[in-house]
């Protein structure tokens, strides 16, 4: 049944999202070849701009190699780690996966601040790490910490992706490997790894996007250990941008463009392979099952990994000002102090402000836009496979790849550096993913509901109204969850169209829009070394986010299968 | 010969209980009980899927109740065929010799060999996901037999087939244990499958054996009303209605002869079905099923006349 009003309520989403991607990257593609003069004009150059990178750029060879050292060691670490996570979760029962998978809810900005206070070899547990001769080199300018933050935050989606495939092994398939003589190791060879290898190449994949494209880690890290030396291609196309070189950058995204599409299709083919790895389990391993304790060892292991560094930052956020900088650093402090969260809240009010309003805004219109739009592609097959597949590409493109072009059509519309802007660009990282959420979720649901509602009189706009959306309640809480967590941790996009913090004197033209992202970045730097009030901002930016995963932890489990 | 002594398993509240049961070589034994009787459970003790909290499984004079699966000379075909998606016919065949450590010759040979009984020779080198759900599960049993079992424990193996499969797939069981001489256990709910198969029903009820014996000692002689109740169609009144001093009796509606006799029920509903009629009749406000040829003509609503088979008829 075709029908107009299918189509004009998936309409809203798909032509923002058509138009605000297919734009952009066409656009770099475009601006790549031109280089921008010291007056302000752009001068074609040709291929000139990827020529300087590859074989004149003094910078080069060092970002590629940092870029190629992200892509590869975070998803390998990543991935080697949330193996055997997996495993004591399948043994232990999913009622783990929670606190496991907090770092997927912390503002990654949050995530990197918490690692480089953690390790700071002054007045950071890096202090008897170095002490103990444990860590050789300052890890404040080590490219390992960007690594060590990366796979930080990208353990609980290997883990999770993982151990959902893990757990899709029907339970006749290991009672027949029982029957055969596989158990323990040599079944965990022979059978689960893998069936479970569609799954573990996914999460290689998802993890490798992270790692090629990190960004966050790198900004902080940038803060404390100076320019250049941690820089990738991501971070250093965001340097040429801010430095106005448009069309450098825009070649540089241009070359991440390319080899991240394909990263996204190799992505969305093992996310719908029925391809097995293939592995002998010769007859001499073992076929005792590991003890409960390995597990459970495995599993405190991972919790220590999780809460460590936000532990720090919690202690650290109550210390008196006066221990924050003390050599030696103090563990506890020795009276709780709210000094650190006065300030942070002091100074940070224009900031929590914005992203408050950002967050709650670009919720509301995600949900709004993806459940109008997931609905008609899965219930009646908008757009075919095809609007599918290029929803799952742009989940995996980072919104970095929009900045330059999406900066040009921000400041041609006179709102740069207000709310506006944010309100306008935010979706673009949110709706793939609500709508990619609500499209798995609408999967269970009764089209004859809606069927039953025409029936009854309503026109297909009202049924909708009345009838979907009540009844897509946990699906939308879900997917809010995701919007709100991408808004309120995002980093790029106010970085690129904001340069002053919220204008609390006249707060009804909501110009000046940099989020608390930003207030973090500045409060990291040695020159400000407010490293108490940072501590303090970080606790108060992990507290949303935490508060809602709580509140729709019913819902996610359900998605998550862990219930 | 199979042994079961003692055995009590208990989970989630229910309990499942075997004072004795015994399973002789070389028959077709079908366990048959409504779902939740613990009849999977009783196959999956034997199976080693589950340990029993008390007593003892025998077989051929070993104790293997706390043997590992892989120690304990059966096989198993799983309802679902549980087949290694990642592995070819051949490979999920010899996965169980593998792990037996037989030399490689030796492995392709006796998977060669199960593969021609089984009718599958030509499919060795494919996937799972390449045959049809009765290649598939040829390829279960072949897995099953692979390693010369002393049972094979199948659960219920037809009841992922349509209608028409199923049949057929019946008769190529049966067959296919009278060639080999196994000994095999089969799970099944329905009763029609297990009178057709069986040489032997285990009946099993809430967790008791009910009765054990050959099918058609089952059918006219059940020792309790739930075994007369399971097997076939059957009819229950009052004895004082049929003149038979107190308690109830059972019968079965071939054993009902219509159109004269003693008693007389009023017509509700005619059945054909090919080769016979069943009509439901009111019998003093209980009511009875009879059988009748095809060509008979009562109409609904009429009252007719009827006997019973006394000799034939049961007290309960």
């Amino acid at each position: 049944m075709r029908d107009k009003q299918i189509l004009f309520l998936a309409l809203p989403a798909l032509i923002y999202l058509f138009a605000l991607t297919v734009y952009p990257i066409a656009d770099n593609a475009l601006l790549s070849l031109y280089e921008r003069t010291y007056e302000g004009a752009f001068k074609w150059v040709g291929l000139g701009n990827y020529l300087w990178l590859f074989q004149k750029d003094p910078y080069g060879p060092l970002i590629i190699g940092n870029t190629i050292l992200y892509s590869v060691a975070t998803p390998a670490i990543s991935v080697a780690l949330a193996v055997p996570i997996a495993l004591a979760l399948r043994r232990l029962g999913g009622r783990w996966l929670l606190p496991l998978m907090v770092p997927a809810f912390i503002p990654p900005v949050t995530a990197a601040m918490a690692w480089y206070l953690m390790l700071n070899p002054l007045y950071g547990l890096g202090y008897y790490l170095m002490r103990a001769g444990l860590m050789e080199t300052n890890p404040i300018s080590s490219v390992w910490t960007v690594v060590l933050v990366d796979v930080w935050r990208s353990l609980p989606t290997a883990v999770l992706v993982i151990y959902s495939g893990l757990r899709a092994i029907p339970k006749a398939v290991e009672e027949a490997a029982l029957a055969d003589g596989l158990a323990g190791p040599r079944k965990f060879i022979a059978v689960d790894l893998p069936l479970a290898s569609p799954q573990i190449l996914t999460a290689f994949i998802l993890t490798a996007l992270t790692g090629f494209f990190t960004f966050d880690p790198i900004y902080i890290g940038t803060a404390q250990a100076g320019p250049r030396i941690l820089d990738n291609l991501a971070y250093y196309s965001y340097e040429a941008f801010s430095a106005g070189e448009f069309g450098y950058s825009a070649a540089l995204i241009v070359v991440m463009t390319a080899i991240g599409t394909g990263l996204s299709l190799a992505y969305m083919k093992a996310f719908s392979a029925r391809f097995f790895v293939k592995l002998p389990a010769p007859a001499w391993m073992p076929r005792r099952e590991a003890p409960k304790a390995l597990h459970y060892a495995v599993l405190a292991l991972d919790l220590a990994f999780v809460f460590l560094p936000l532990g720090w930052l919690l202690l650290m956020s109550l210390k008196p000002p006066g221990e924050i900088i003390q050599i030696p650093p103090s563990v506890l402090p020795s009276r709780l102090d709210l000094t650190n969260y006065v300030q942070a809240l002091g100074g940070g009010l224009p900031y929590f402000l914005m992203s408050i309003y950002i967050s709650a805004i670009n919720s509301v219109v995600t949900i709004l836009l993806a459940a109008m739009a997931a609905y008609q592609m899965r219930v009646h097959g908008l757009g075919g496979g095809k609007l599918v597949a290029y929803i799952l590409y742009l989940m995996s493109t980072p919104t970095l790849v929009y900045i330059v072009p999406l900066y040009l059509v921000v400041r041609g519309l006179n709102i740069l550096n207000t709310l506006w802007a944010l309100v306008l660009t935010y979706p673009i990282m949110t709706l793939p993913y609500g709508i990619w959420i609500l499209y798995n979720y609408y999967s269970g649901f009764d089209r004859r509901t809606e069927e039953a509602a025409l029936a009854d009189g309503m026109s297909r706009l009202k049924a909708f109204a009345k009838v979907v959306i009540p009844l897509s309640r946990s699906g939308m809480g879900v997917a809010g969850l995701y919007a709100f967590l991408f808004s309120w941790g995002a980093l790029i996009f106010p970085l690129a169209f904001t340069y002053t913090p919220y204008n609390l004197a006249d707060p009804l033209r909501f110009s000046g829009a940099q989020t608390f992202s930003i207030y973090i970045g500045e409060l990291m730097s040695p020159v400000a070394m407010s490293y108490g009030g940072v501590a303090a901002t970080g606790i108060l930016s992990a507290i949303p986010p935490l508060i809602y995963l709580i509140a729709v932890r019913r819902n996610l489990e359900k998605i998550w299968g862990a219930g | 010969m199979l042994i079961l002594k003692d055995v009590v398993k208990t989970f989630r509240g229910f309990t499942l209980r075997v004072d004795y049961l015994e399973i002789p070589d070389g028959h077709y034994v079908v366990v048959l009980g409504p779902s939740g009787s613990g009849k999977t459970t009783l196959l999956r003790l034997i199976a080693g899927l589950e340990r029993p909290d008390g007593g003892s499984v025998v077989l051929d004079g070993r104790d293997i109740t706390n043997l590992p699966v892989w120690e304990r000379d059966v096989g198993i075909v799983f309802q679902s065929y549980a087949l290694y998606p990642h592995l070819t016919v051949f490979d999920n065949i010899a996965m169980p010799l593998k792990n037996k450590r037989l030399p490689k010759p030796e492995i392709r040979r006796r998977v060669e060999e199960i593969a021609v009984v089984l009718n599958i020779a030509d499919q060795l080198h494919k996937y799972p996901h390449q045959l049809s759900g009765g290649q598939q599960q040829r390829v279960a049993i072949a897995r099953a037999l692979v390693k010369e079992p002393k049972v094979l424990l199948l659960d219920e193996p037809l009841s992922n087939l349509d209608a028409r499969l199923r049949l057929e797939v019946r008769g190529f069981l049966k067959e296919l244990q009278r060639r080999l001489h196994a000994t095999v256990l089969h799970v099944t709910h329905d009763q029609e499958e297990a009178m057709a198969l069986g040489d032997l029903l285990v009946v099993i009820n809430n967790g008791r054996i009910e009765q054990v014996g050959p099918p058609d000692e089952l059918y006219a002689r059940p020792k309790s009303l739930f075994v007369f109740q399971f097997l076939g169609l059957s009819n229950l009144v009052p004895a004082k209605l049929v003149g038979l001093g107190e308690g109830l009796v059972g019968f079965r509606p071939e054993d009902v002869a219509l159109g004269e006799g003693d008693h007389r029920a009023k017509v509700l509903r005619e059945e054909y079905l090919g080769p016979y009629k069943l009509y439901e009749l009111d019998f003093n406000g209980v009511r009875i099923k009879a059988r009748a040829p095809p060509a008979a003509a009562f109409r609904e609503g009429d009252v007719v006349q009827f006997s019973i088979d006394v000799k034939k008829a049961l007290r309960f």
